[in-house]
């Protein structure tokens, strides 16, 4: 939930702050033993591809006093340039340890049960995916065993162009959750079992969603097996002859010894989408089209990671995934990706890829092509000082009907441990980019070139300043396994952050 | 609007950097428990255990936390250096502490290349970020010093090459001098 306030008591609050008055006079005391933790930032950015001009803060207390804990956040802050936010009290909790084995949470948590295809209830700022629940959640250690269960709602409040991960409309009522898990351990066996009753309503209709997970993860060294399957049962949806309910899989297998690593993993997916989720997928975090499609989607990945203690800090790295649709066959995506690290001296190091992908190239409108990329970075020391990182990509992408190449270089300065300079290029012969979807008025770009340079100061261990001049594409970005579209962002963008 | 931009940022740019010189003080088990009272968790170690902060956070003279995640390049260019750190330090108390930030989508990857690696550090998983949160870390990998009672010493941003340098430098301003014998003195 959000709380608006006054513009002017915020800023009235954060005067003292921004003086650092503060940090000084309570630093060797109750501020530093407390309120560890706690945060402040400001950003002002000026996209002339928008015409958006924002100024943005941030206000983040953490309170810590024996067997209670407390945050409060205040921000009107976005990722996204065309965003625009009122200032509130967007996010607030405590935890109280009752005793040694139980613990209470209320406000905004987070929760994760399993690998996240059950439920996977949390915020990551990065791609401005919210779907953390604000209510109670209770969590017991009852040594072999672990319960937890909680109640929560979610909505998303309407803001100007405002994109959430979880699908609301304004006048939706809130989301409203609960539900528990219990989770076993037998040593090197462990089971967990959960349940969500999820009461949603998207565009004015009903939908409810029970969902039942089970995990099972045996170690037995040096292997280790881990198992996931939930159902999702949905209410029927009307004049409809099929079943709304889905199905999920997730199945890996790790072997690992000094130098060596192969995991295999497995997945299904069969309308396993739920907004508070996180079906985890078989393509890299990296790859463009990255998300695993939750819809319908079966496939396999092998994951190679050779470093012997002879190769003297050389690596090398070697992946496939291999996945299709299920009802959909001709939905393929197929990856192979090489990489070798180098740690060519004690002070040179570099690392050399190649990226193959082939099947259903969504920035193509979905049609089936090829992707291939060579990626390069070195870095070592700059002959003004300092070190220097460059790094640069290749790529290219056809199919039956088109042909395009991209180029991208970067160059990093660390002038100092506490200063830093950058800069970027990137060239692409790829169409002009649709805009994201479902947010209206954004103009598209026309192919050619992005230029950006930034600057990053640490003036002390607790402050971090940058400053960006340029041009930025639009495009995918991905943060954690979850990822979203960005839209393009040309002009200044100047940000402030001080951990107090 | 953009004289007001330019105006804020060189406001900004001559604000006063304030950090707190702290002595490094030792402490008794009860000591440790005692500040970290509060700041609890209880997340998955890379071989499956449970660990509080208790258990992580006792017996050390100095501990360098690390957040990392598998797909940030910088974070694994980062390990290796710890990893000589260590070598040459934890005979002395030192040691470092590695969160894994990965969130349960790439929950496989991070297992599967720390899980080859052998790296000493006690390494573990927080999927939902409870520790990052806690401690107001925004990017990865930021590394934190912290004394055996709790105390934040010291923490950096992001990794370059060279930046281990820095972290060595400040490990030697932390830590305790190592203690010599009348048989060394005496050469």
């Amino acid at each position: 939930m959000r709380y608006p306030l006054n513009p002017l008591l915020v800023q009235a609050l954060l005067v003292p702050f921004i003086l650092g008055l503060p940090a000084p006079a309570l630093a060797d005391s109750v501020f530093d033993r407390y309120f560890s933790g706690s945060h402040i930032s400001f950003e002002l950015s000026d996209d002339t591809i928008t015409d958006t001009s924002k100024f943005e803060a941030e206000l983040e207390l953490r309170y810590r006093f024996e067997d209670i804990s407390a945050f409060v956040r205040a921000t009107n802050d976005r990722p996204f340039a065309y965003q625009r936010d009122q200032f509130n009290v967007e996010k607030w909790g405590f935890n109280y340890q009752l005793n040694d084995d139980w613990d209470v949470t209320g406000g905004d948590f987070s929760l994760v049960f399993g690998r996240g295809t059950a439920l996977n209830a949390i915020e990551t700022r990065d791609v401005d995916r919210d779907a953390q629940l604000e209510g109670l959640m209770v969590a017991g250690d009852l040594g072999a065993a672990a319960v937890t269960a909680f109640w929560g709602q979610h909505k998303s409040d309407g803001m100007e162009y405002y994109v959430s991960g979880v699908n609301t409309t304004d006048g939706d009522p809130a989301d409203e959750l609960m539900g528990g898990r219990l989770a076993l351990d037998f040593g090197d066996i462990d089971l967990g079992a959960s349940w969500i009753d999820a009461d949603m309503v998207r565009f004015g209709e009903p939908l409810s969603t029970a969902v039942t997970e089970l995990d099972a993860s045996w170690r037995i060294d040096p292997f280790r097996l881990y198992y996931e399957t939930v159902w999702f049962n949905r209410d029927e949806l009307e004049g409809s002859e099929e079943s709304a309910d889905g199905r999920a899989h997730v199945a890996e297998i790790i072997y690992a010894e000094p130098g060596f690593s192969l995991s295999g993993s497995w997945a299904r997916y069969q309308d396993a989408h739920f907004d508070y989720a996180t079906a985890p997928s078989l393509r890299r975090p990296d790859v463009e089209d990255s998300a695993a499609r939750e819809n319908d989607e079966t496939g396999w990945r092998l994951d190679c990671r050779l470093s012997p203690q002879s190769w003297d800090g050389n690596s090398l790295r070697l992946l496939y995934a291999d996945l299709e649709g299920i009802e959909l066959e001709e939905q393929e995506f197929r990856n192979f990706f090489a990489e070798w690290a180098s740690p060519v001296t004690e002070e040179w190091s570099g690392t050399l890829s190649y990226d193959w992908i082939k099947g259903l190239l969504l920035y193509y409108g979905g049609i089936n092509g090829t992707d291939e990329s060579f990626r390069a970075t070195l870095d070592g020391p700059f002959p003004f000082g300092g070190t220097f990182h460059l790094s640069g990509r290749f790529r290219l992408l056809a199919s039956e009907f088109e042909s395009d190449d991209e180029l991208q270089i970067g160059f990093d300065w660390h002038v100092s441990p506490d200063f830093t300079l950058g800069c970027v290029r990137e060239t692409s012969t790829r169409p002009t980019e649709p805009p994201p979807p479902g947010i209206p008025g954004i103009p598209t770009e026309s192919p050619g070139r992005w230029n950006s340079a930034f600057i990053r100061w640490l003036p002390d261990p607790w402050t971090q300043v940058d400053l960006m001049i340029g041009s930025q594409r639009g495009g995918f970005q991905c943060s954690g396994g979850t990822c979203a579209q960005l839209p393009p962002f040309k002009g200044v963008r100047f940000t402030y952050y001080r951990a107090l | 609007m953009r004289s007001a931009f330019l105006l804020t940022i060189a406001l900004f740019l001559l604000l006063p950097a304030t950090s707190v010189a702290q002595d490094t003080p030792t402490a008794s088990d009860d000591e440790v428990a005692a500040v970290w009272d509060g700041f609890t968790f209880e997340l998955e170690a890379l071989d499956g255990d449970e660990l509080t902060e208790e258990d992580v956070f006792a017996g050390g003279e100095l501990y360098l936390v690390d957040f990392w995640a598998s797909w940030c390049r910088p974070c694994s260019q980062y390990l290796p250096h710890l990893e000589d750190i260590v070598d040459e330090y934890g005979d002395r108390g030192f040691k470092v502490v590695l969160f894994c930030v990965d969130e349960a989508g790439t929950m496989s990857t991070a297992r599967s290349t720390l899980a080859g690696e052998d790296y000493p550090f006690t390494i573990l998983f927080d999927p939902e970020s409870k520790v990052r949160n806690e401690l107001g870390v925004r990017m990865i990998p930021t590394t934190v010093l912290f004394s055996p009672t709790g105390e934040e010493l010291w923490r950096h941003v992001g990794y370059a090459s060279g930046d281990e340098d820095e972290v060595r430098e400040k490990i030697e301003e932390n830590l305790p001098a190592e203690e010599t014998t009348g048989d060394d003195e005496a050469g």
